[in-house]
């Protein structure tokens, strides 16, 4: 297949699943950092002097 | 109860011998692949120990293919027993590699380095790591890949093999026991293909976070490259004695976490997910259990170590704490803080949640070790049905059941096999714990240090050096074997032995 044939829409057609299953487990990595971003947020806040 | 076992036949080694040839020949195939390294950045003198290494371990895989030659197919026991004998022959020519190359003080640590790199532990014996040849830096981090990572024999005996079956009996064997699918050659090119999605995508966010910190586009490359070898697989080396602190940058601890993370997923997870089954991730009692326990011991070191002050800023908490948590918990072993200020500033409670994360390990299935958590889980279903029993009249039945891809009963049998292999491993723990504090280590680094080889996770306390002594390099070499393995393949190795002593091999 010559690159004049490739379809950016049609390899994401194809892959979708496959692309969306990658990024959901970044995500997952990402929320178990942003949860963790926020308990210390609060831990900081309610551990603080003042 | 020995003597209802029948006795062991010729056959039976044939097989054996014969499918380790297979993973001789990969071994000794992969252990080229340094050569392209040294190669590129000019280290002729090292071709020659990648050579012989890669010579030794296709000549001894062609021995055992031509004297145990048979056409005989592979049995479970077969293929436990490959396995267990796999993960020291793989290692052994590796070792051979390091040794002639120069790049440890004596064989004994070249064999720990290798056993390291091959079980996916990441504990290390090297003496200057900055200045190893690239190349032999290279083949550490890649041992660990394709050990750990994509599981040689599962590689082996899918492209090698002659059946399928082959590599579903060699899977169970390495440990890796709920079997993906039931087109195991499939299976195996989804692992290997999936592994090597992950590790386009951690090289390119390293190169990126690299060129970030100012290092140039080859070293980025290189080193993110490395890193996400060893990220992915749970491994832990680094291509820095100061593992990943050396790079003081917030943005390759962010890629660290992702590629510890997903390296810790389980393969069946990853299959259901990347087919199409996203909301799989969040109903899946094994990811579940996984985040629960993993916040549970994140907040607590982060609030015990806020507490006593160390580390007051959200900032410094997250980049130590968190990230040590998710290390342990994960069993990768990436390091964002010294062995001496985990081991002498740290408060006990954190480094004991840091065991308690290191001991419970991530999912099964997965690259990571430790109890995992889907025996965890299975385990605590089985006190949630008991205690229901207890509570509800005599004559009821409770039934249990957990999410785990699909709606699974809760067997007794499951169970068993959960509750076996934790006890297996608690037992190997204290054992290798009262072994470190016999050579006069203090109980806390001696459970840190035996926690981190039997979970082959890699976090050191300090304990872990080329002065240390030889009788517990050995032990640690043993208990990351067993680690791998999760023991119950070296208890059937051992059956496989007193019975050929015992009853003698028939013809």
């Amino acid at each position: 297949m010559g690159l004049r044939e490739f379809s950016f829409r049609d390899f994401l057609k194809k892959n979708f699943d496959f692309i969306a299953g990658i990024l959901s487990e970044i995500t997952l990595a990402a929320l178990i950092m942003g949860i963790f971003a926020l308990l210390i947020f609060l831990l900081t806040y309610i551990g603080s002097p003042v | 109860m020995l003597f209802l076992i029948p006795p062991l036949e010729k056959e039976d080694l044939k097989i054996i011998g014969h499918s380790l040839s297979n993973i001789c020949y990969l071994s000794g195939a992969l252990l080229l692949l340094p050569i392209i390294v040294a190669v590129v950045y000019e280290e002729f003198d090292v071709i020659p120990s990648f050579l012989i290494g890669s010579a030794a371990s296709i000549f001894f895989g062609s021995l055992l293919s031509f004297f145990l030659y048979t056409k005989r197919e592979m049995e479970v026991k077969h293929a436990v027993v490959m396995a267990a004998v796999a993960w020291l022959v793989a290692p052994f020519f590796a070792s051979v590699s390091f040794w002639l190359a120069n790049a440890l003080s004596s064989y004994l640590d070249a064999l720990f380095e290798s056993v390291s790199g091959f079980t996916g532990t990441g504990l290390t014996v090297a003496v200057n790591i900055d200045h190893l040849p690239r190349s032999v830096n290279f083949l550490r981090h890649f041992l660990q890949f394709v050990g750990d990572g994509i599981g040689i024999i599962v590689i082996s005996l899918s492209i090698l093999g002659k059946t399928e079956i082959s590599s579903v009996l060699a899977f169970k064997g390495e440990a890796k026991d709920t079997g993906i699918r039931p087109s195991i050659v499939r299976t195996s090119r989804i692992i290997v293909g999936i592994g090597l999605t992950f590790l386009i995508i951690g090289t390119s966010l390293f190169t990126i976070a690299g060129l970030k910190e100012g290092l140039d586009f080859g070293t980025a490359f290189f080193e993110g490259l490395n890193l996400s070898m060893t990220g992915y697989a749970t491994g832990g080396f680094t291509p820095h004695s100061q593992n990943l602190l050396y790079y003081h940058s917030f943005w390759f601890e962010v890629v660290a976490i992702i590629l510890m993370v997903v390296g810790a997923l389980n393969f069946n997870l990853h299959y259901a997910v990347l087919g199409g089954k996203r909301g799989e991730i969040l109903k899946n009692m094994e990811v579940k259990i996984l985040l629960l326990w993993l916040l549970v011991v994140g907040s607590l070191v982060s609030a015990n170590l806020l507490f006593v002050g160390l580390y007051p800023s959200s900032e410094a908490l997250f980049r130590k704490g968190v990230f040590q948590a998710i290390s342990a918990q994960t069993t990768t072993g990436f390091q964002t803080v010294y062995p001496y200020h985990l081991m002498f500033m740290w408060p006990v409670l954190s480094v004991l949640l840091l065991v308690a994360a290191m001991v419970s390990g991530g999912c099964a299935n997965s690259t990571s070790g430790g109890i995992k958590m889907l025996r965890v889980g299975m385990l605590l279903k089985s006190l949630v049905r008991e205690i229901r029993q207890a509570l509800m009249p005599k004559s009821a039945v409770v039934t249990g059941s957990f999410h785990h891809v699909e709606d699974t009963p809760l067997t007794d049998k499951m169970v068993r096999g959960a509750a076996t292999i934790a006890l297996s491993y608690l037992i190997l723990f204290s054992i290798g714990t009262l072994i470190t504090v016999g050579h006069g280590y203090g109980l806390e680094d001696s459970m840190f240090e035996t926690a981190s080889a039997l979970g082959n996770v890699g976090l050191s306390s300090g304990i872990t050096s080329p002065l240390m002594p030889a009788t517990l390099k050995a032990v640690y070499i043993f208990l990351m074997w067993a680690g791998r393995l999760e023991i119950m393949a070296i208890f059937v190795l051992a059956g496989f032995i007193i019975l050929g002593l015992r009853k003698g091999i028939k013809e």
